[in-house]
């Protein structure tokens, strides 16, 4: 299977409007949109990505979890962690990586609260909680209930 | 083991002994002072001690530990009657690690997100946590 390629973000601002975001030569097989994507997509408020890849979103993430993890296993610095291209490209995927986050977060809690903090422009972390990765998972956990993206 | 002795050049079979599993509660800050709970660090949600300053500063770092009792010394050398730490960092001065001396002068260390182990000092010092900047004690 062909490694993904690249995520065109494309942020719907007057400033971006002048530039040319026409996207590469359409390739000879079609794209494999995917529902959950496309779903989000529409939702989104300020995000609109176009994935054109053929690694599955999921196969994606998973690859690069594994990597961060690797990486980042012998750092005691949330902040360095963070800043690993595995976790940065997991931040890049946007909204469409929410739900897989959570997902992770529900089994094999982990720092990725920084991914989803980003990406959603929220925290539900109180500052009680901050440091202790059960609480911050739990609430993290919550809030993708009430927002409908995990159940 | 293998991993640990791939990792950090400094560490020998002989002496590193692993004392723990791996847990992603807790890393070598909250380990060298003695909490298991939390993930100590000043920034990105981790827990800091209230009152201190939150930035990525040795200052801050030693105000941390000062809230469990520790006081800047001038050394690790091992003294009956005091617990002692080592805080690392980089060459840019960026905290990156602690270790504490155990009762018998060896060292433990939690690396991370892996496991707590025992150690020589010195033996965790190069390319991933850079080197000892500051000891701190505080009476047993």
């Amino acid at each position: 299977m062909e490694a993904a390629k690249d995520y065109y973000v494309m942020e719907h601002d007057t400033k971006f409007n002048d530039l040319d975001w026409s996207l590469p030569k359409i390739p000879s097989k079609p794209y494999e949109y995917r529902t959950g994507i496309l779903g989000y997509q529409e939702t989104s408020r300020k995000i609109n990505i176009c994935e054109i890849s053929t690694e599955p979103l999921y196969a994606k993430f998973k690859r690069l979890l594994n990597e961060w993890r690797k990486e980042s296993m012998l750092m005691s610095s949330i902040t360095d962690m963070v800043m690993l291209q595995s976790y940065q490209t997991i931040i890049g995927m946007g909204p469409a990586a929410l739900r897989l986050i959570l997902n992770e977060l529900k089994h094999n809690p982990d720092y990725l609260f920084y991914a989803l903090e980003i990406i959603t422009e929220t925290n539900p972390i109180l500052h009680e909680e901050e440091g202790n990765l059960e609480r911050m998972t739990k609430a993290w956990l919550k809030w993708g209930r009430r927002e409908g993206i995990i159940t | 083991m293998k991993y640990l002795l791939s990792k950090f050049p400094g560490l020998t079979v002989n002496d590193c002994n692993i004392e723990s599993d791996q847990d992603k509660n807790y890393n070598c800050i909250a380990w060298a002072a003695e909490d298991t709970n939390n993930y100590w660090w000043p920034l990105n949600r981790g827990y800091w001690p209230a009152g201190v300053q939150r930035e990525l500063t040795i200052d801050a770092f030693i105000a941390a530990f000062s809230t469990k009792g520790y006081s800047v010394c001038e050394n690790g050398l091992y003294e009956e009657g005091f617990i002692k730490i080592a805080i690392f960092a980089k060459d840019d001065g960026t905290p990156t690690h602690a270790a504490r001396q155990k009762s018998n002068g060896r060292w433990t260390s939690k690396c991370g997100k892996y496991k707590d182990i025992e150690h020589e000092l010195d033996a965790l010092c190069g390319a991933i946590y850079g080197n000892i900047t500051c000891y701190m004690k505080k009476p047993t």
